[in-house]
């Protein structure tokens, strides 16, 4: 089974945030960057099926060059390749379009993406990319197996409330993984600096004729979430607090 | 731009989920804004009790899908369904909750039709001709406010709980049932199994009081403090999905959306920051206490009272109130 | 009177001739261990200058001190006393024997007339005796099993080589005694004169007198020579290891510039920290063959002491054993001893300040770590949360603060370039705990009081100390890096650090990377001030305790300050465990992100604290500070643990 693991690189924090004049995207200082936690899961789910299966792990990231670090945190992962199409996308859809294009120029059988990004927050590229390739998909999957039949796979995925789904999808698909039990492994020195020595293989949105589309948001401000002020704070010391406290929750019951 | 307005409702043993009347609310008040229609969309095998509720929810209509193959929930065909009645129906408008069906099939109806999807939104409102909300971004420390500039329908996933949940005036609705094909032949996903977690005898669900366990609490050491106290009240113990995936508690007790949704009448959240897939899943509850360090922690938003302190000093202190 | 050397003995010369074939062993002996130390990848090349610069006083000192005296044995009285036995007395007859010789050659006077009585015949004989008693003590206490010598081993060719020792001096005491009997000699010998009445029935032995005085020769140079190759080549080993230890614990550690490495002409990367034997120092290799497997730093060693399963000892040892079997590139000895093992050192270093042989485990196993981590990608898995923070936050917690809120609603001046004088650097614990954050805005409030131009920068987060402590000097190196440019901008030229390891870190571990401050602790600058009257301070009665931290300690020296600093607002009471050998309070080495198996560090520690009926536990680091306050606890309701700064604070507020 050949996989192609979709990874977004995303700032550990982010100072000076702001709106530029072309509304098209929110500007930052980026603290760190490192891999969206739910791909990284998806890398590892990934990377571990195509060994299992004899077929080869593609990761693939949109973005520009400052974002090549999480594609040699896969290479040193042990990914066989790494393909990043070159454009700096913050709407989710373009996004989508870019990695589809790029999808469909490769050999594959199932893509992995992550859940949601912690930048964004729309936890919505992995289903649009789904639909832009024409692929049956699954959401919040939490273990991937070949499946019984032929060109299937079997997958589990969370639908809320404490209960799961297994199905069976057909090849292609996609599905999107979720965060786990076990954390996923840091790639040592070592690995990431032989990484750095392999290629890197870099596509443009011109190429893809993924670009030039309007955009369909305008981001018109960004700024803190308002202060709580339904909460009513309890100051003092432990004892007093707790004192308080017990009273209010002696009112309710 | 005005138009319909589609709601996408949410059901589970064949209770219509609070997200559903969230929405409806919002979508009437702008559908009266607009002078124009609000539609809800309800897809399953047995609906003649969910289309009863809706026909007086204040909708004007309800359009239920229903067929044998849809009782238990194919990403695929509901995806179909959505797309095809909204084909129909053609709504400026399409509203859904940022819910696991949001996050599955809200992306994949968008990009069917063309139209421009929006997720995660809390707030949302008609500025001229179009729509803008406002959104979480960056682990939540900060909001954008984004307008909609795109191909139509518009398609939002509203975070549970972020509107109210008003019951506007109910009208006589009608009933549409819109006529779909479903083709089991050509289905690329099949259902094998559906799986519960194994509660081991334990229901957080029936508990009046919850005590629940974060990751802030330090340890799997702590949980102890945290059962004295959860004892002390006549409670239970919860925790958040951290908690549960580091295996300090059972995930019988784990309180979000992906694991169980609690309503008692006292929840106090201990060490937990209140991700929003956490709150979705017990906003409702009739008192919420937040015991927590840090003092930025979205926890604090939604809770209503709040102790900004450690919580291993506050619940010995707490356990001690209780005993007398 | 007169002594004849030889006397009765044909060809006695002979023997003197012998000393050539034992000094031949004796060499090849050593030789074979400098082959086995100087075998690794890194070779030490000595300049003369660095030699000039080398003999420092400090380091003259060391070398007599600790390597020639031995004082670190003495540390333990009882042993001290009988291993000096041992050594003075085995010294003073190694002198007669040369005196003997000197005799025979040169015909150097020495055994006759007074020198004689009261030198070669009564002093070498109490010498004989005090070898005697101190071996007693030293062969009984080992073979009836005494813990600390034979757990987890105990070192072989021990007991063989105190036992030849032992037949080494009995026959040389049956021999003068036979000796004094036959000549009727009229010494100050007394043990001889002892032995001589018991031998009185061998008057006419003289072919025993013969055989005896050739045993007791050839017994001496076989011993000589076997020296080598039994535990006694620490005779050799402690004084050269004494010579190359650092003075000051924490100078010895220079991160790797792992963004330097190149890969050689076959693609392959240099190794990254120690997997084999070969990747050590030659320091290191030396410590590893001169250790005597004694087991004190295992009987300080705070993991060893609540029952953890590390053992610097077991550490050292699982090394000298690889070393001495010449498996030199085994790459299986990390895994001998255990992953999870190395993780539970605190880096407090009770080991290297307490190591008679001058050996430094510690190193040992934080080159064991870098291998685990920068190329193994292994560590503890409670520890990645921290690690991932660091990556991602750049700082271990996982604080959702922001970069300012420790000091909100405080007026903090922030660093002006070219202006303010000192930059104030706040450290991780005190910008994102919130129990230290008292710390530093107790420390924002004196710097005001007293007038000094400092400032802040609002983007600092942390040194990169927890990752360099984890292991991985390349996540350090990019923090480390990250604050350099940042010192570059705001062209800051001295720092005031609140926590030892900020301290540290920017004392040694920053030079070697490019960043050169004058860097001064909040417990040097706050004595300062208030010696200088800057800061205003009333001795009151309270009696403080203090706990010294690992990192300002033993690892930088600085002791007095704090106290300079309790007694002047209170009555300093020492803990039973003080100064070089405090009691780590379990934080280091990354292990606050860690989960604990055995017994609490802290809780030890704290009950020290509160058994000292201290009203007050003062302390100097915002880690010790966290520990002790859980510590405590266990034993009192009342805050009772303070940064010192935190009661400079109160005693001024009190004024």
């Amino acid at each position: 089974m050949n996989i192609i693991v979709c990874t977004k690189a995303v700032p550990g924090f982010v100072n000076n945030p702001s709106v530029p004049d072309t509304h098209d995207r929110v500007d930052y200082e980026a603290g760190s960057i490192v891999i969206n936690e739910s791909d990284d899961y998806a890398l590892e789910a990934g990377i571990k099926l195509a060994k299992k299966s004899g077929g080869k792990a593609v990761v693939l990231t949109c973005g520009s060059l400052a974002v090549q670090k999480v594609l040699q945190a896969g290479l040193g992962k042990d990914a066989d390749a790494a393909l990043r199409v070159d454009a700096n996308l913050f709407e989710p859809t373009a996004t989508a379009r870019a990695l589809a294009a790029a999808i469909q120029k490769q050999e594959y059988d199932l893509v992995i993406t992550g859940v949601e990004s912690s930048d964004v927050m729309a936890a919505q590229v992995g289903v649009s990319v789904a639909e832009m390739l024409g692929v049956p998909f699954a959401y919040a999957v939490t273990e991937i197996e070949p499946g019984e039949r032929e060109n299937t796979i079997r997958i589990t995925k969370e639908l809320g409330f404490g209960k799961k789904q297994v199905e069976e999808l057909d090849l292609p698909a996609l599905v999107c993984f979720q965060t786990g039990t076990e954390p996923p492994s840091f790639v040592p020195v070592r690995k990431m600096m032989m990484a750095q020595r392999k290629p890197i293989k870099t596509l443009t949105l011109n190429e893809l004729d993924a670009g030039g589309q309007r955009l369909s948001i305008e981001v018109v401000d960004i700024f803190s979430p308002k202060e709580a002020d339904t909460a009513e704070i309890i100051d003092g010391d432990p004892e007093t607090q707790a004192s308080v406290l017990m009273q209010k929750i002696r009112e309710v019951l | 731009m005005k138009g319909d307005i589609l709601v996408i409702a949410e059901h589970r043993n064949a209770v219509l989920d609070n997200i559903t009347w969230e929405l409806i609310g919002k979508g009437r008040s702008l559908a009266d804004q607009w002078g124009t229609r609000l539609a809800v969309l309800v897809v399953g095998s047995e609906l003649d009790a969910l289309v009863d509720n809706l026909k007086s929810s204040g909708v004007d209509l309800v359009i239920p899908v229903q067929h044998s193959l849809l009782k238990d929930y194919n990403a695929e065909l509901y995806t179909t369904a959505t797309a095809q009645v909204c084909r129909d129906f053609n709504p400026a408008l399409v509203l859904m909750g940022y819910t696991y069906l949001g996050m599955e099939i809200g992306p994949a109806v968008a990009v069917r039709l063309g139209g421009t999807m929006v997720s995660n939104c809390c707030e949302l409102e008609a500025e001229g001709d179009h729509l803008v909300v406002i959104r979480s971004v960056f682990g939540g420390t900060l909001q954008v406010k984004t307008r909609l500039v795109g191909a139509q329908p518009d398609m939002l996933s509203i975070v549970k709980g972020a509107l109210p949940r008003d019951t506007p005036a109910a009208r006589d609705a009608v009933v549409e049932f819109p006529a779909i094909d479903f083709d089991e032949k050509r289905l690329r996903s099949r259902i094998l199994e559906i799986l519960a977690i194994d509660t081991g005898g334990i229901d957080i669900t029936k508990a009046k009081i919850l005590v629940s366990a974060g990751r802030g609490i330090g340890g799997p050491d702590k949980i102890q403090l945290l059962r004295d106290l959860a004892d002390a009240l006549g409670g239970e113990l919860a925790c958040s999905r951290p908690v549960a995936d580091m295996c300090w508690l059972p995930a019988a007790h784990q309180v979000g959306i992906s694991a169980s949704t609690v309503t008692p009448d006292v929840y106090i959240a201990c060490g937990i920051s209140g991700a929003s897939q956490h709150i979705a899943a017990m906003r409702d509850s009739g008192r919420i206490i937040a015991i927590n360090k840090d003092p930025n922690a979205p926890i604090f938003r939604v809770a209503h009272y709040g102790i900004v302190g450690d919580v291993l000093e506050v619940i010995p202190a707490l356990i001690e109130q209780a005993k007398s | 009177m007169e002594r004849t050397p030889y006397w009765l003995i044909q060809y006695g010369l002979l023997i003197d001739f012998l000393s050539l074939p034992t000094a031949a062993i004796f060499s090849y002996g050593v030789v074979l261990h400098w082959r086995r130390i100087r075998k690794g990848e890194i070779k030490l090349r000595v300049s003369l200058d660095d030699l000039r610069s080398f003999f420092s006083r400090d380091r003259v000192v060391a070398i007599l001190w600790n390597g020639f005296l031995g004082a670190r044995v003495y540390r333990r009285p009882i042993t001290g006393l009988f291993h000096g036995l041992v050594f003075w007395g085995m010294l003073l007859l190694f002198i007669g024997t040369l005196l003997v010789l000197l005799k025979v050659v040169f015909g150097l006077g020495v055994m006759s007339g007074g020198f004689y009585q009261w030198f070669m015949a009564l002093t070498l004989d109490a010498a004989g005796l005090a070898v005697l008693v101190g071996l007693g003590f030293l062969l009984i206490r080992r073979l009836a099993h005494y813990p600390r010598l034979s757990v987890p081993k105990s070192r072989p060719g021990f007991v063989f080589v105190e036992i030849f020792l032992l037949v080494v001096i009995l026959t040389g005491f049956v021999l003068e005694g036979q000796r004094v009997q036959m000549a009727g000699a009229q010494e100050p010998s007394f043990v001889g004169n002892l032995v001589a009445i018991a031998m009185e029935g061998m008057r006419e032995h003289e072919g025993f007198y013969i055989t005896m005085w050739w045993l007791h020769g050839l017994l001496a140079l076989a011993l000589i020579a076997w020296v080598p190759f039994s535990p006694l080549v620490h005779l050799l080993f402690v004084p050269v290891n004494a010579a190359l230890t650092e003075t000051i614990i924490g100078a010895d550690e220079k991160a790797l510039d792992v963004s330097a490495l190149e890969p050689d002409d076959d693609g392959n990367l240099p190794t990254l920290g120690t997997p084999t034997l070969l990747d050590y120092t030659d320091k290191r290799r030396l410590d590893f063959s001169a250790c005597l497997w004694c087991g004190r730093c295992q009987d300080v060693c705070p993991a060893t002491l609540t029952e953890k399963t590390l053992s610097p000892k077991g550490v050292v040892i699982t090394l000298a054993e690889a070393l001495s079997q010449g498996r030199m590139d085994d790459r299986g000895i990390i895994d001998a001893v255990g992953m999870s093992v190395l993780f539970e050192c605190r880096t407090c270093g009770a080991c290297v300040e307490t190591c008679p042989a001058m050996i430094n485990p510690l190193k040992a196993i934080l080159g064991m770590r870098q291998n685990l981590m920068m190329e193994r990608g292994e560590m503890p898995t409670q520890m990645t949360a921290a690690y991932r923070n660091m990556e991602s936050l750049m700082h271990p917690f996982s604080s959702q603060s922001s970069s300012s809120d420790w000091h909100k609603g405080l007026e903090t001046p922030l660093f002006k370039p070219g202006e303010t004088e000192y930059l104030l650097w706040v450290g991780c614990a005190v910008k994102y705990e919130d129990r230290t954050q008292q710390v530093g805005r107790a420390v924002v409030h004196l710097l005001n009081e007293a007038g000094v131009s400092y400032g802040i920068i609002e983007d600092a987060r942390c040194t990169g100390d927890p990752a360099k402590q984890m292991g991985d000097d390349y996540l350090f190196g990019q923090l480390a890096n990250r604050n350099i440019d940042l010192f570059e901008v705001h062209q800051v030229k001295k720092i005031i650090t609140m926590c030892p390891h900020c301290y540290n870190s920017f004392k040694q571990y920053y030079p070697p990377l490019g960043g050169e401050y004058e860097v001064i602790s909040h417990a040097t600058m706050l004595k300062k001030l208030i010696y200088s009257g800057k800061l205003k301070s009333v001795r009151g009665d309270q009696k403080i305790a203090y706990h010294d931290p690992c990192y300002l300690g033993r690892h930088n020296k600085i002791f007095e300050d704090p106290r300079s600093i309790i007694s002047s607002i209170g009555h300093i009471v020492e803990l039973p465990r003080n100064r070089g050998n405090s009691f780590c309070c379990g934080a280091g080495g990354g292990n606050y992100w860690n989960e604990e198996d055995g017994k609490r560090i802290n809780y030890i520690r704290a009950q020290e604290a509160f058994e000292s009926q201290a009203a007050l536990i003062a302390t100097a680091c915002p880690f010790c500070l966290l520990m002790l306050t859980d510590g405590l606890k266990m034993y009192t309701s009342h805050q009772i643990a303070f940064d010192i700064a935190e009661l400079v604070l109160k005693n001024d507020r009190h004024l």
